[in-house]
């Protein structure tokens, strides 16, 4: 079956698997599904026979808490199969609760956060040594911009006019414990970036035109790119949106049923 | 010891086009050798350590082979994580040379000095450790670790030792640099190789030469385990060296384990300032404490 990265079919992998699972950080791959769902259906160059194939882009998903957005494109390439969507989280089951690379599809180990970034620099570093054409996509949070690797990764990549590279921030305005701004100012993120030798583009992170508009503009000249996505924490479930307590809330029965709902009729 | 390992990495440039090394802007003249060789593959990228082995683990995931340069106070120590998750996760082969291990900079202080990077990285899984004490062992370990197919360390210390190899290694296995006849053997690695070989001799005392430390060579147990008395020379603290290592491949194998006499750093930093013997004073370790320690010692034997 051909793959389908409709938003809506991400969303409802993400809660069958979040509730099956018990799981939190819903509101953290909510946020992402968009970005993803353009990559996956619209962007990247990948072989769905070999997810290790020589010749792919690179998408590297620093912000590990968002894994279940990820997870569920990997199971519409096919890389990963139902089964591990229904025994989420079960004893000897495959998946965890954040990236891991033993995963196929999954480049980095995150959820540390941090560490996404500076791999896919050297990803791109490397890959413009080689002078090969192939881009690497990262996407941070703007929580995770807090991490001393962001900027050292930054300044190396700017350096080194790394235009192979995107980096694309899910700025959903929050972070673990509360409001991005409260607790560590990170505004402008554009300026921050342009600053650093970076294009950067600012889009709304859920509307897919918008966002491949954006993608669209990798490669077009030496400079990175950082793509600021304007995003809603718990995007798609009026009573996650915003709502920082989702990054740590578990659905029930009767939450499962009520977010499947407004996730079909979105 | 420096002048051999820059040789050593010039020529590895030189046959492999891919090798890479990366600096986090430390080496100094260390590097000119391969910097006026094959310029492109030194890459200087900064005081950006933690990063740096992230962006080795993207080099070498694309097929790069990637060493990893930094004083061993910063590689392995500050970026103990990255090493843990970026690299020794996925397996993959990067070499991290981690420079002036022990007290070496002990007039800059606690700040360059490092005797925690053998501990830290025995706790961590996938990776291997090289630890030697004169430039012959030096080339062999590198040669080892080039060979290697995973993750490994090379714990560089004092370079201007006593040289007690004049005549080529074949392996980094344990070695017995001198065979006494008492039924006392010394075992060192790194730094102390010079003074623990010249200590056997003046004690009559065996002494093995041990400078891979991960993985232990299993044949080790049958080389110490008909000694009485064991003593150990490491410029590594107390905990996690290579004294845990060889008393838990005795645990390991279920040999008791002999009389032990531990020669290390001790757990505290550094008081005052000196010269690189009277760093290791503070730690009871100067060449001078250690004659007079083991003559008192083993006077009495």
């Amino acid at each position: 079956m051909a793959a389908n990265f409709d938003p809506k079919v991400l969303r409802k992998h993400i809660l069958h698997m979040a509730s099956v699972g018990d799981s939190v950080h819903i509101g953290c791959a909510f946020s992402l599904v968009e970005i993803v769902s353009v990559l996956y259906g619209k962007i990247l160059k990948y072989n769905p026979e070999n997810p290790k194939d020589p010749s792919r882009d690179y998408m590297v998903l620093s912000k590990g808490h968002g894994v279940m957005a990820l997870y569920a494109c990997l199971r519409e390439i096919g890389w990963l199969a139902g089964e591990h969507f229904d025994n989420y989280f079960s004893d000897g089951s495959l998946l965890h609760g954040l990236g891991e690379a033993r995963i196929p599809g999954i480049e980095v180990t995150a959820g540390s956060l941090g560490h996404g970034l500076p791999i896919a620099v050297g990803l791109a570093y490397g890959i413009k040594r080689l002078k090969e054409n192939r881009n690497v996509y990262c996407i941070i949070g703007d929580g995770e911009m807090n991490e001393g690797t962001i900027w050292e990764s930054l300044l190396f990549a700017g350096h080194h006019r790394l235009g192979n590279l995107a980096v694309i921030v899910d700025a959903n305005g929050f972070q673990a414990m509360g409001d991005v701004n409260e607790i560590m100012s990170i505004e402008p993120i554009s300026r921050k970036f342009r600053s650093f030798g970076f294009r950067a583009l600012e889009c709304d992170g859920h509307n897919s035109p918008a966002i491949e508009r954006c993608l669209q503009e990798v490669g077009k000249n030496n400079s990175p790119l950082a793509i600021i996505t304007r995003t809603v924490k718990g995007k798609g479930v009026s009573f996650m949106e915003n709502n920082n307590q989702w990054h740590y809330l578990r659905l029930n029965k009767e939450l499962l049923e009520k977010s499947l709902q407004e996730v079909a009729n979105a | 010891m420096r002048r051999v390992l820059s040789k050593l990495l010039t020529e590895e440039a030189i046959k492999n086009e891919k090798f890479l090394v990366l600096s986090g802007d430390h080496g100094y003249a260390f590097f000119d050798e391969i910097r006026k060789v094959k310029p492109d593959q030194f890459v200087n990228v900064g005081m950006i350590e933690q990063a740096m082995v992230g962006i080795a683990s993207g080099l070498t995931d694309l097929g790069f082979s990637t060493i990893v340069y930094g004083l061993s106070s910063f590689i392995p120590l500050r970026v103990l994580e990255q090493i843990k998750l970026d690299v020794c996760y996925k397996n993959l082969p990067i070499r991290f040379i981690g420079d002036a291990a022990g007290l070496v900079y002990s007039t800059l202080g606690s700040s360059h000095q490092c005797g925690e990077d053998i501990a830290c990285l025995r706790s961590l899984p996938n990776i291997s450790i090289f630890s030697p004490g004169d430039p012959e062992e030096l080339r062999i370990c590198f040669t080892e670790m080039m060979k290697s197919d995973g993750a490994s360390y090379l714990r560089v210390g004092k370079s201007d030792n006593p040289v007690v190899n004049y005549s080529p290694l074949s392996s980094a296995i344990p070695y017995i640099t001198h065979k006494g006849n008492r039924n006392i053997c010394f075992v060192s690695t790194g730094t102390m190789l010079g003074i623990a070989h010249d200590l056997s001799k003046q004690f009559n005392a065996s002494h093995v030469s041990i400078m891979k430390i991960r993985p232990l060579e299993e044949s080790l147990i049958f080389l110490l385990r008909g000694f009485d008395f064991l003593c150990f020379f490491e410029e590594h603290g107390r905990t996690g060296g290579l004294t845990s290592a060889v008393c838990e491949l005795f645990i390991d194998n279920q040999v008791p384990l002999p009389r032990i006499e531990h020669f290390c750093l001790q757990q505290k930093f550094a008081k005052n300032c000196g010269s690189h013997q009277f760093a290791l004073s503070e730690h009871g370790i100067s060449d001078r404490q250690l004659r007079e320690n083991l003559s008192e010692i083993l006077n009495n034997y």
